[in-house]
C-alpha cells in the first residue's frame, strides 16, 4: 500500500491549473518547473455528413503531481540516494546529494521529478510536509475551485473514494503501485478505441 | 535532441571506444595476434584507453547539474544502474593505471593476466551497465536488445579502427579483420535504421549522414582488403575519423529517438 | 516542434517587445531580484509571517475572491485563498484562480512603472523619459485646465476602463475630480455587456433577470449557451455550483463553437454551433416547442406580450407576432430545424431534440454566455434565448431562468459605489463609439446613440485613460485606432495611469504610474452575483514611486485648488473604505455587515450574506403579472416590441430574429476570408491584464486555435507560426491545431497585448488588429466577434 494517496477527480476537473499555480507560488518555481502539472487529454475528431458534423472530439484533464509511488521507480533510479523515501514516507530530493544527472526524470513515468535549471538540482513535490505536520491539506488540493483534489493517506482515501481507475495516459500502476485514486472522466473511456493524446506535448 | 544530451553521446562513444580497445588489446595479446603488439604499442594501447576514459569522465560531468558532488554517485549500487556504471568506470579506470605499471615494474605474468582478466571484466561490466541505465520501462524506443547491441557495436568498431591506426604494420591487406569490421558496420547500421524508426522524433538529415558516413566507413577496409586502396596510414586514420563520424551521428540518431511513454 | 521559441511564451515576447523600445528605464534589473525572498522549506513561514486576508484584485474577471496573502518584511511571500471551514452551499468557499493565485509575479513583476514619464518620441513610438511627481503633477493641471479654457469640459474624457475595482484604484477618483472641475464628456454601457445591457430590459424592464446560484441546485437541465464559466468566471464558484447541480440530478449541455473548458468540466453533452448563429437554433428550437404543443400556454398567456396575433400591443395588431416569425407566416419562411441545420451546422435531429428536452424537462435553465452578444445581431441573441424562456414559461419558478443578461434578483451587485459626484456635461456617449467622439463628435447626436445632448459640442480633445487598456489594446480595429491616436491634432493630451507600459500606455504623452489594489485600501464587491463584500486593505507600501489612483487625484485636486472638497475633508483612501462599508453597504444592502473597524481587526476579509433560499427572479410577476408588472411598456415580458417595430429599422426588428451577420462564412466576404474568428475570455488573463504574468502565461500561452481540416488545408502543422489577416490587420502568433474547435472557426483568445513590428503586423497576438469599429444597431456596442479571416504559415 502506498502511504498517502491524492484523489484526482478527472471527472470534474476543468483544467483551469490553479493547482499547478498555486504549488508554484508556495514553493517558488520558476518558469519550467512544475511540481504539479495540468494534462490536456484530446482525440477524437470532426466527421461532416450533409453539411453537419456528426462526430466529435473530446477532451479531459487530469492533475499530476507526484503520486508518491510504494515502488518508485525514482528513488530506484537515482545514484545517489539524493531521491529517497523520508522518515514520513515521502518520496523527497536531498539537494545535497543530488548531482543534477535527471535520471530520476527519465525512470518516473509520471514526470514528476522537475529539474531547476537555475539551482541545477532536481526538485520535486514534497506533498506539501510542512503543510502535513501542521494538519493542513496540500496547497493545490486547498486550491481547486471545483474541488476536484483531496489528499489523505491511502487509507482515508480509499475508504472514502474506492480505489478508482487508472486511465489514459499513466502507465499500469500494477508495476509502481501510485498513491492516486482517480475518478475517470467520461471521455476517457473514449481513449479504449481511439488513439488520444496529451495536447501540450504536442506543440510544446 | 535536446542540446545536452551531446555530451552524453560523447560520454559513451569515447567511454565505449576505450573498452572496445581494451578488450581487443588482450583478446590479440593473448591470441595468435600477439606478435603484432609490441612491449612499445602495450604501453600506447594502455594510454590510449586511459586517455579516452579519462576524456569521457570529464564530458560526462558537463552534463551534470552539480558535478561537483559526483563523490556521491556511488552510495545506491543497490539498485541504480547509474550508479553501478560509475562504480564500473572507476574500476575500468584503476585497472588501466595499474596495467600500466605494471608493464613499467614487472614482467610478472600472473598479474598481467589477472589484471587482464578483470579488465576485460570491468569493460564488459561497463557496457552491461551503461545498457541498463537506457533500458527503462518509461523510454520503449531504449528498452530492446537494440540498446546493448549499439553499445557493443560501437566498442567493436572503434576498437578495431584504433588498433589500425597503432599497430604500425596493421594487420594485412588480406586479414579476415577488414570483412569482420565491414560486416560489424553493417549490423551497426541495420540498429540505427532500427532506432531512427522506432524513434517519437527522428531526423532524415541525421539518418542520410549516418547511412552515408556510415557505407563509405564500410567500404574502406574492404578497398584495403582487396588491395584497392593502399594499406598506409592516411587511409586508415581515415577510416577512424569516418568511423569515429558516424557512430557519433547514430548515438545522436539514438538520443534523438528519445520518448518517456506516460507522462 | 517549432524552432523559433519567440513567440512561444508571452514573457518572452514581452521581452522582444521591450528590446523594440529600447528603453532603458523599465530597469528589468530590478531591485525585486534581490529583496524578494524565496520559500525556505527548512522554515516553516506560516510562524513568521503576517498573513492579510482580502479580495482578490480582480480586474473584472467576473469572479471575486478571497485571498490570504503572506506577507514578510514588506513582501508578499505568498498568496493562499479561502480555507473557511466548512464550505457549504449556502456559502461556499470563495477560491481563487489561477490568475489571483499568480499574483505574486504580476505584483513583483520587473516592468513595474516605476516613475512618471513623458511621451520624448512621437506619439506611440514608445519613446519617454523619466520625469518627477510634479512635473507630471504640472503637466496634468496645465492641460485639463488649457482644455477647459479652450474647448469646455466636454472635450475631456475619462475612457472605459476595469483594470482596477476598487472603488479608490481605477477610474472614479478622476471621475469625481473632472466633476469638481466642471465635468467631463460622459458614457454608458460597457464593452463586456454592451448588447444585452440594451435588448434584456426590451423584454424584461429590468436587467436583474437571474435567480440566484444557489437555485441551480433545483434545476433538472441546464443549456449553457456560449457559456464557459470555469474559464472565463462569471461569479466565483458558478463552475462548482453547476457541478453540483449535476450531482442534484441536473442534465447539462454546453451550446458552444469551441469544445471549451466548461464543456468538458461541466457538460453531459456539447453541441458545436458556428459562430454568430445562436438565434437561428433558438428561433428553430420555438418551432418545435410551438408546433408540438410543448409551449407553456397558460403562462403566455398571462405574462407575455407579442407572442401571437391575439396579444400585439395596441397600434401593433396588424404587425408580425413573434408566432408568426418562428412559423414563418408572413416571410414564407419556417423556422424549422433543416432551417437552421443549413445556418447552424447543428443536426436537425439535435436541434428538435434539445428543443423537446428543454421544454419537458422543468424546471429548466437556458443560461446565455456573452460572447455570443459581443456580436453583429448581439441584440437578437438576447432576445431570442429570453423569448424560450417565456414560451417554455421557465421564468419566475425555482430551478428556472430567465435567461437575458441574468443579473440576480434580490440584490444587485453596486460595482463601485465611491461617490463620484454629479457631471455637470450632460452628454453621454455609447461607451464603444468614443473614437468616432474624436473624429466627428461635434456632428454627434441621438442617432448614433448620444444622450443627455441633441448633439456633442466638442470632439474629444483630452484622455485621461486610468487602469484601463481601451485606447488601443482593447478597442476593435487597432490599426484604425493608433492611426487616430497618432495625430496630435485631434486629440491633443493624453494622459495613462496604470502599473504597466501597457500597449495603451505606449500612446501617452503622460504615463502616471499607479499602484497595485495589494498596495492602498479599497472596497469590492461580489461582482454579479456575489453577496460578498470584501474589504482591501492596504498590505504592502507602494513600489517605487507609484500611487494610487485616488492619491494621485487627490494630489491634483490640491493643484486645482479643490482638495477639501475632493477628500470630504480630508479622507485618504482607508477612511473613504471605511465610509462606504459604514455609510453605504451597511445602510443599505447588507446591514448584518460588521462596521469596517471590525472587519479590519477580525482581518476576516471579507463578509459574506450567506445564500439558503434563494430568491427566484420574477416570482411574484408569475403569481400576479398585474399586481407586480414588469418596467416595459405592457408590463409583461415583450416577444414582440413596440418601441423596437417604432425604430422602423430591418437591423432592429419588433421581434427577435435570425439575421445574417455583416461579415460572414455565407456573405461574399468568406471567398478572400474564409474562416470566422473568435476571441474568448482566455484562462491566464482577466482582458488584457496578466498578459505579462509568466507563471500564467506559461500554463496557457497565447496560441491560434485551429482545426486540423483548416490547418491541413493551409499546410499548417501543430506549433507553427502563423499570420491571421484580413483587410484591416494581421497578427502573428503560434497555432495550437486542436480538434476542440470546429472547422471553419478559429480562435485567438482576446486581451494578447498589442506589440507591433516594423511591417505593422502584431507580433502579440492581439485579435483587435482584426475586429471592426462598425457598431450593432441597437445597443451602439461592439461587435468584436463578428469577423472573418484568413490564415497562413507565417514567413518572416
Ligand atoms: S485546480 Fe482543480 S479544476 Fe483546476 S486544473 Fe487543478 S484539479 Fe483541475
Ligand atoms: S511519481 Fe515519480 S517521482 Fe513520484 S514517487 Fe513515483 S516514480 Fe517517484
Ligand atoms: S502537494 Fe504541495 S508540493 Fe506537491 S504538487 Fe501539491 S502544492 Fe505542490
Amino acid at each position: 500500500m502506498p502511504e498517502y494517496a491524492f484523489y484526482i477527480n478527472s471527472s470534474a476537473c476543468s483544467g483551469c491549473k490553479t493547482c499547478q499555480v498555486a504549488c508554484k507560488d508556495k514553493n517558488d518555481l520558476p518558469t519550467g518547473v512544475n511540481w504539479r502539472r495540468v494534462y490536456e487529454i484530446e482525440g477524437g475528431g470532426w466527421k461532416e455528413e450533409n453539411g453537419v458534423f456528426v462526430s466529435q472530439p473530446y477532451g479531459y484533464f487530469l492533475s499530476l503531481s507526484c503520486q508518491n509511488c510504494e515502488n518508485p521507480e525514482c528513488v530506484k533510479a537515482c545514484p545517489t540516494t539524493a531521491m529517497h523515501v523520508n522518515a514520513s514516507g515521502i518520496v523527497a530530493v536531498d539537494s545535497e546529494l543530488c548531482i543534477g544527472c535527471r535520471y530520476c526524470s527519465w525512470a518516473c513515468p509520471y514526470g514528476a521529478p522537475q529539474y531547476d535549471q537555475a539551482k541545477k538540482v532536481m526538485t520535486k513535490c514534497n506533498l506539501c510536509e510542512d503543510y502535513l505536520s501542521i494538519g493542513t491539506k496540500p496547497s493545490c488540493v486547498m486550491s481547486c475551485p471545483m474541488r476536484a483534489l483531496d489528499f489523505g493517506t491511502w487509507e482515508e482515501i480509499t475508504s472514502k473514494y474506492g480505489t478508482g481507475e487508472n486511465v489514459f495516459p499513466l502507465p499500469d500502476p500494477s508495476q509502481y503501485k501510485p498513491g492516486i485514486v482517480i475518478k475517470p472522466h467520461r471521455n476517457s473511456a473514449m481513449t479504449r478505441n481511439d488513439k488520444a493524446y496529451i495536447a501540450e506535448n504536442e506543440y510544446k | 535532441m535536446d542540446s545536452d544530451y551531446i555530451f552524453l553521446v560523447f560520454f559513451t562513444v569515447l567511454s565505449q571506444s576505450a573498452a572496445g580497445i581494451f578488450i581487443l588489446r588482450e583478446v590479440m595479446l593473448y591470441s595468435s595476434y600477439n606478435y603484432m603488439i609490441d612491449k612499445h604499442l602495450r604501453i600506447i594501447t594502455l594510454l590510449i584507453a586511459g586517455l579516452i576514459v579519462l576524456i569521457a569522465i570529464i564530458t560526462a560531468s558537463f552534463h551534470l547539474g552539480k558535478p561537483l558532488q559526483a563523490v556521491h554517485t556511488l552510495r545506491n549500487l543497490k539498485s541504480s544502474w547509474l550508479s553501478r556504471e560509475i562504480l564500473f568506470i572507476l574500476i575500468f579506470s584503476g585497472i588501466i593505471l595499474l596495467y600500466l605499471f605494471t608493464e613499467f615494474f614487472t614482467e610478472s605474468s600472473s598479474i598481467k593476466i589477472s589484471l587482464s582478466i578483470s579488465g576485460i571484466i570491468a569493460a564488459l561490466g561497463l557496457i552491461v551497465c551503461m545498457s541498463g541505465i537506457y533500458m527503462l520501462k518509461t523510454i520503449p524506443v531504449w528498452n530492446t536488445f537494440l540498446t546493448p547491441s549499439s553499445f557493443f557495436l560501437t566498442s567493436a568498431l572503434t576498437g578495431i579502427s584504433v588498433m589500425f591506426i597503432i599497430i604500425p604494420a596493421g594487420f594485412g591487406k588480406g586479414s579476415i579483420i577488414y570483412p569482420v569490421f565491414s560486416l560489424l558496420m553493417i549490423l551497426s547500421l541495420i540498429v540505427s535504421a532500427f532506432l531512427y524508426f522506432t524513434g517519437e522524433t527522428s531526423s532524415v538529415v541525421l539518418f542520410i549522414t549516418r547511412l552515408v558516413t556510415g557505407l563509405m566507413a564500410l567500404l574502406v577496409p574492404l578497398l584495403i582488403y582487396s588491395g584497392i586502396i593502399p594499406n598506409k596510414m592516411p587511409s586508415r586514420l581515415f577510416l577512424l575519423l569516418l568511423l569515429l563520424f558516424t557512430e557519433i551521428i547514430g548515438r545522436c540518431i539514438f538520443y534523438t529517438g528519445f520518448y518517456k511513454s506516460g507522462l | 516542434m517549432g524552432s523559433d521559441g519567440i513567440f512561444y511564451t508571452n514573457r518572452r515576447s514581452f521581452m522582444k517587445w521591450s528590446a523594440i523600445l529600447g528603453s532603458s528605464f523599465l530597469g528589468r534589473n530590478s531591485v525585486f531580484k534581490e529583496i524578494f525572498i524565496p520559500y525556505n522549506p527548512e522554515k516553516p513561514q506560516d510562524n513568521e509571517s503576517k498573513i492579510i486576508r482580502t479580495g482578490c484584485p480582480a480586474h473584472n474577471c467576473g469572479g471575486r475572491c478571497l485571498l490570504k496573502v503572506h506577507v514578510k518584511d514588506g513582501i508578499i511571500t505568498r498568496i493562499e485563498t479561502d480555507d473557511r471551514p466548512g464550505d457549504d452551499i449556502s456559502d461556499p468557499q470563495l477560491r481563487a484562480c489561477i490568475r489571483g493565485r499568480s499574483y505574486r509575479k504580476r505584483q513583483y513583476h520587473p516592468d513595474r512603472l516605476k516613475y512618471p514619464l513623458k511621451r520624448t518620441g512621437k506619439r506611440g513610438e514608445g519613446k519617454f523619459e523619466r520625469i518627477t511627481w510634479d512635473e507630471a503633477y504640472e503637466i496634468m493641471y496645465n492641460e485639463i485646465s488649457r482644455v477647459i479654457k479652450q474647448y469646455g469640459n466636454s472635450a475631456i474624457f475619462i475612457p472605459y476602463g476595469t483594470g482596477s475595482y476598487t472603488n479608490l484604484n481605477g477610474r472614479w477618483p478622476a471621475v469625481r475630480l473632472m466633476n469638481l472641475l466642471g465635468g467631463s464628456l460622459g458614457y454608458y454601457n460597457s464593452y463586456s455587456w454592451a448588447c444585452t445591457n440594451i435588448a434584456t430590459p426590451y423584454v424584461y424592464g429590468t436587467l436583474n433577470t437571474g435567480n440566484q446560484r444557489q437555485d441551480w441546485l433545483n434545476s433538472k437541465y441546464i443549456i449553457m449557451w456560449g457559456w464557459n464559466p470555469a474559464e472565463m468566471k462569471d461569479g466565483t464558484n458558478s463552475e462548482y455550483f453547476i457541478r453540483r447541480a449535476r450531482e442534484n440530478g441536473a442534465r447539462t449541455v454546453c451550446i458552444d463553437p469551441r469544445l471549451s473548458m466548461s464543456a468538458i468540466a461541466l457538460a453531459d453533452e456539447w453541441i458545436p454551433i458556428r459562430p454568430g448563429t445562436d438565434a437561428a437554433m433558438m428561433s428553430a428550437m420555438a418551432y418545435v416547442i410551438i408546433t408540438e404543443k410543448l409551449t407553456d400556454d397558460d403562462f403566455i398567456r398571462r405574462c407575455c406580450s407579442g407572442y401571437d396575433s391575439t396579444q400585439m400591443p395596441a397600434g401593433c395588431e396588424n404587425e408580425e407576432s413573434y408566432k408568426d416569425y418562428i412559423l414563418g407566416t408572413r416571410d414564407g419562411i419556417p423556422k424549422t430545424p433543416e432551417w437552421a441545420e443549413k445556418i447552424t451546422a447543428v443536426p436537425a435531429a439535435t436541434i428538435a431534440r434539445i428543443a423537446r428536452e428543454y421544454a419537458t424537462i422543468k424546471p429548466a435553465v437556458l443560461y446565455q454566455g456573452y460572447g455570443m452578444q459581443r456580436r453583429a445581431y448581439g441584440e437578437q441573441t438576447v432576445r431570442a434565448g429570453a423569448a424560450l424562456s417565456a414560451i417554455t414559461g421557465n421564468i419566475g419558478i425555482p430551478g428556472g431562468w430567465a435567461s437575458g443578461l441574468g443579473s440576480q434578483a434580490g440584490g444587485e451587485p453596486f460595482w463601485s459605489v465611491f461617490p463620484s459626484g454629479e457631471n455637470p456635461v450632460k452628454a453621454r456617449i455609447p461607451v464603444y463609439l468614443w473614437t468616432e467622439a474624436i473624429i466627428r463628435g461635434k456632428e454627434m447626436g441621438p442617432a448614433d446613440g448620444v444622450r443627455g445632448v441633441a448633439k456633442l459640442d466638442n470632439n474629444i480633445k483630452l484622455i485621461w485613460c486610468i487602469a484601463s487598456n481601451i485606447l488601443i489594446n482593447q478597442h476593435s480595429n487597432i490599426n484604425r485606432t493608433a492611426a487616430i491616436l497618432r495625430d496630435e491634432n485631434l486629440v491633443e493630451f493624453i494622459a495613462v495611469q496604470d502599473n504597466f507600459l501597457t500597449p495603451s500606455a505606449m500612446f501617452a504623452d503622460l504615463v502616471l504610474p499607479a499602484c497595485t489594489q495589494f498596495e492602498t485600501w479599497g472596497v469590492e464587491d461580489g461582482w454579479k452575483y456575489g453577496e460578498e463584500v470584501f474589504l482591501t486593505p492596504k498590505i504592502v507600501e507602494p513600489l517605487y514611486e507609484s500611487k494610487s489612483d485616488y492619491r494621485i487625484c487627490a494630489d491634483l485636486a490640491k493643484r486645482f485648488g479643490v482638495w477639501n472638497e475632493f477628500t470630504a475633508g480630508g479622507r485618504d483612501e482607508k477612511a473613504w473604505a471605511e465610509w462606504i462599508i459604514d455609510e453605504i453597504y451597511r445602510k443599505t444592502r447588507f446591514p448584518e455587515m460588521p462596521a469596517f473597524r471590525e472587519l479590519e481587526k477580525s482581518n476576516a476579509g471579507v463578509y459574506v450574506k450567506p445564500v439558503s433560499k434563494p430568491v427566484v427572479a420574477f416570482a411574484d410577476f408569475r403569481k400576479d403579472p398585474v399586481k407586480y408588472p414588469l418596467k416595459t411598456p405592457t408590463g409583461k415580458i415583450e416577444l414582440f416590441s413596440k418601441p423596437l417595430h417604432e425604430m422602423n429599422n430591418p437591423e432592429i426588428p419588433a421581434v427577435p430574429k435570425y439575421i445574417q451577420e455583416w461579415e460572414s462564412p455565407f456573405g461574399k466576404e468568406a471567398e478572400k476570408y474564409p474562416l470566422q474568428a473568435i476571441g474568448h475570455h482566455y484562462m491566464p488573463r482577466v482582458h488584457s491584464t496578466h498578459f505579462n504574468n509568466e507563471w500564467t502565461s506559461e500554463a496557457f500561452p497565447q496560441v491560434v486555435f485551429m482545426n486540423k481540416a483548416d490547418a491541413d488545408k493551409r499546410k499548417i502543422k501543430n506549433g507553427d507560426i502563423v499570420k491571421v489577416f484580413n483587410d484591416r490587420g494581421a497578427l502573428v502568433a503560434r497555432c495550437r491545431v486542436t480538434s476542440k474547435i470546429m472547422p471553419g472557426v478559429i480562435d485567438i483568445p482576446q486581451g494578447a497585448w498589442y506589440m507591433p513590428d516594423k511591417e505593422g503586423i502584431d507580433r502579440g497576438g492581439n485579435i483587435n488588429v482584426l475586429t471592426t469599429e462598425r457598431w450593432t444597431a441597437l445597443a451602439k456596442g461592439n461587435p468584436q466577434h463578428t469577423i472573418m479571416v484568413e490564415v497562413e504559415k507565417f514567413k518572416g
